[in-house]
């Protein structure tokens, strides 16, 4: 079903073709994050002297755009890319017997060393600034995963349509660009409408990005009960996807 | 401590049992297989941490 080894493959070609050419080649997947992080941190903390509403530290605006927009890139990043991956892969996929899922795989992981790259970054700059540490935290790879599982399901339907409507892949960029600014992470959610809120709770990414906030920013709990609710949502989206995928498995082959 | 501590004990589990199963199962329903394993690891991660923190 999953090919492993192509997956990984794919992965270190996914880099390696991305900054092809380059004199520092596959550094600039080191670089890129780091530069994201300092915008994050210099722009929006120091020079805009963003703040949060109660918190006198110069950096909490910093930390609450960083581990908002971090995710989201993974997000937004895997949702846009999988949209298309057949189509892209097409060439691959006529030439030897490949499942699909693994291509949307591949993404999820290129994407997560992305993640991973960001976040690590972010620590050490947490621990530069003293920042005090909690025991949430452990709950990370765990909202992080239902996040990813959550663009996969997303992905594997999105990437099955676009084979026979092409236009989803833009309509998805369209509802992307939407949805983060629907989404509070550049800013609080305290400073939407009262029916804006009311609706918030339905945006999956809000609960996702919602508890990253509280961990980080609050040193709080996040929502056990959005989040369960939201695992279950999510499983039911990619038993949904994966099954539409192989009712058209068939059809989509031919029409790549 | 010991949130923690369960918290990393039931993935060990979870991932064992998943991967066991895995071998074991015949292709098609191998897929439906995980998603439900995902299903029930999430969940009982987001139900065991908390309950754990509050005994503590």
């Amino acid at each position: 079903m999953f090919n492993l080894s192509l997956v990984w493959e794919l992965t270190k070609r996914d880099f390696s073709e991305r900054f092809a050419g380059s004199v520092l080649g596959s550094l600039w997947a080191l670089i890129w994050p780091l530069v994201s992080l300092a915008i994050y941190i210099i722009i929006f903390g120091k020079l805009m002297g963003g703040r949060l509403p109660g918190s006198s530290n110069i950096y909490s605006y910093s930390i609450y755009v960083t581990v908002g927009l971090v995710p989201w890139t993974a997000l937004a990043g895997s949702i846009s890319r999988c949209s298309s991956v057949f189509l892209d892969k097409r060439h691959l996929v006529s030439k030897i017997r490949i499942s699909f899922p693994s291509l949307l795989l591949y993404i999820n992981l290129s994407e997560t060393i992305t993640f991973l790259f960001s976040m690590s970054f972010f620590f050490a700059f947490l621990l530069l600034t003293h920042y005090e540490f909690n025991s949430n935290m452990l709950l990370i790879p765990y909202i992080y995963y239902l996040q990813q599982l959550f663009t996969f399901g997303v992905g594997l339907l999105a990437a099955t349509l676009t084979v026979f409507v092409r236009d989803i892949k833009e309509i998805i960029g369209v509802i992307l660009q939407f949805w983060f600014w629907f989404t509070p992470i550049v800013y609080v959610s305290e400073i939407l409408p009262e029916f804006a809120k009311k609706i918030m709770v339905f945006n999956p990414a809000y609960v996702i990005i919602e508890s990253y906030h509280r961990i980080f920013v609050f040193n709080d709990e996040p929502s056990y009960r959005s989040l369960i609710l939201l695992t279950i949502l999510t499983h039911i989206l990619v038993l949904a996807s994966y099954s539409i995928f192989r009712a058209l498995e068939k059809d989509v082959r031919d029409f790549l | 401590m010991m949130a923690v501590l369960g918290l990393l004990l039931w993935t060990i589990l979870m991932v064992l049992v998943a991967g066991f199963c895995w071998m074991r199962m015949v292709h098609h329903l191998k897929v439906y297989l995980l998603i439900l394993f995902s299903a029930v690891f999430l969940t009982g991660s987001f139900c065991i941490f908390p309950f754990l923190k509050k005994l503590q």
